[in-house]
């Protein structure tokens, strides 16, 4: 188990239980430019990036924005693979990336309570969700209130912030999560 | 929400009529996880869904309601414009509240 915590902490997963994720993922290199995940576009799996750099973008008005970039730590795509809906950004890697790849089905099968009842991994990823949702309704109040409050352009609103909200639904920073 | 990760309360709950309700605190939950892992695990997995579709309640808000063309709306690329309003629009308002109050 100590093995196990410290091949954990080296690629950095910590603040989520990495254990069940290493064994159920699959670890991938990726090259840069390599896509993740596209706007608009369903998918099965989703990422926690071990080495490297992702890029988080949404087109807006015909033109690709770069909103975010994600690092060791992060899950990416967990929403979109759980829940079926499409992704609201896309994510392609910086340079060199690895990642453990994990699909809806090996998700499904860990947050099953006769398989969960033995980690904490599915307390972990609520932790992670919950504060996950208490940033975006705050970030998401605080971008209405200054755009209603702003003079002489009072009303209007950065639609890039609104996007980089949409970024952080999708790009979870576990490392920062030590209880 | 609260059992799971404790915060100050961002709404106050009122019962509107007469109401009986099963009150488990963070110790109580601490408590199953150790007696009754599966059944813990079962109400922890249900929250976590729970919170997973109130994210993507928000995610649905920016596009649905700021974004409705993204590739056309705002004029210059940059901004959208509210409702001549000198308050948060209805819709908003009231996602706030279900949101933040369930928060």
């Amino acid at each position: 188990m100590s093995d196990t915590n410290s091949e954990s902490e080296q690629i950095g997963f910590q603040g989520l239980e990495a254990e069940p994720l290493l064994r159920a993922g699959k670890i991938v290199t990726l090259p840069a430019h390599a896509v993740l995940c596209q706007q608009g576009q369903t998918t099965d799996r989703f990422f926690v990036i071990t080495a490297g750099e992702v890029e988080l973008a949404k087109s807006i008005a015909g033109k690709a924005r770069p909103l975010s970039t994600s690092g060791p730590g992060s899950v990416l795509a967990l929403m979109a693979a759980l829940d079926g809906e499409p992704c609201a950004v896309s994510m392609r890697t910086l340079g060199d990336t690895t990642v453990v790849e994990i699909t809806r089905g090996s998700l499904l099968a860990l947050l099953d309570p006769e398989v969960a009842a033995d980690s904490n991994l599915v307390h972990d990823l609520a932790l992670v969700a919950i504060r996950r949702l208490r940033a975006a309704t705050d970030e998401l109040a605080q971008t209405l209130f200054q755009a209603l409050r702003a003079s002489p352009r009072a009303g209007r609103i950065d639609v890039a912030k609104l996007a980089r909200i949409q970024a952080g639904n999708h790009a979870w920073p576990c490392a920062k999560l030590a209880a | 929400m609260f059992c799971i990760d404790p915060a100050p309360r961002p709404a106050t709950v009122v019962a509107s009529v007469e109401t009986t309700v099963l009150e488990l605190g963070r110790d109580d939950l601490l408590k199953m996880r150790r007696d009754a892992p599966r059944a813990a695990a079962a109400l922890v997995n249900a929250v976590f869904r729970n919170v997973l579709s109130r994210i993507r309640s928000v995610d649905d808000r920016i596009e649905r309601d700021l974004c409705p063309n993204p590739d056309a709306s705002p004029s210059d690329g940059k901004a959208l414009l509210l409702p001549d309003r000198t308050d948060i629009p209805d819709p908003w308002e009231v996602c706030f509240a279900r949101l933040r109050g369930s928060a």
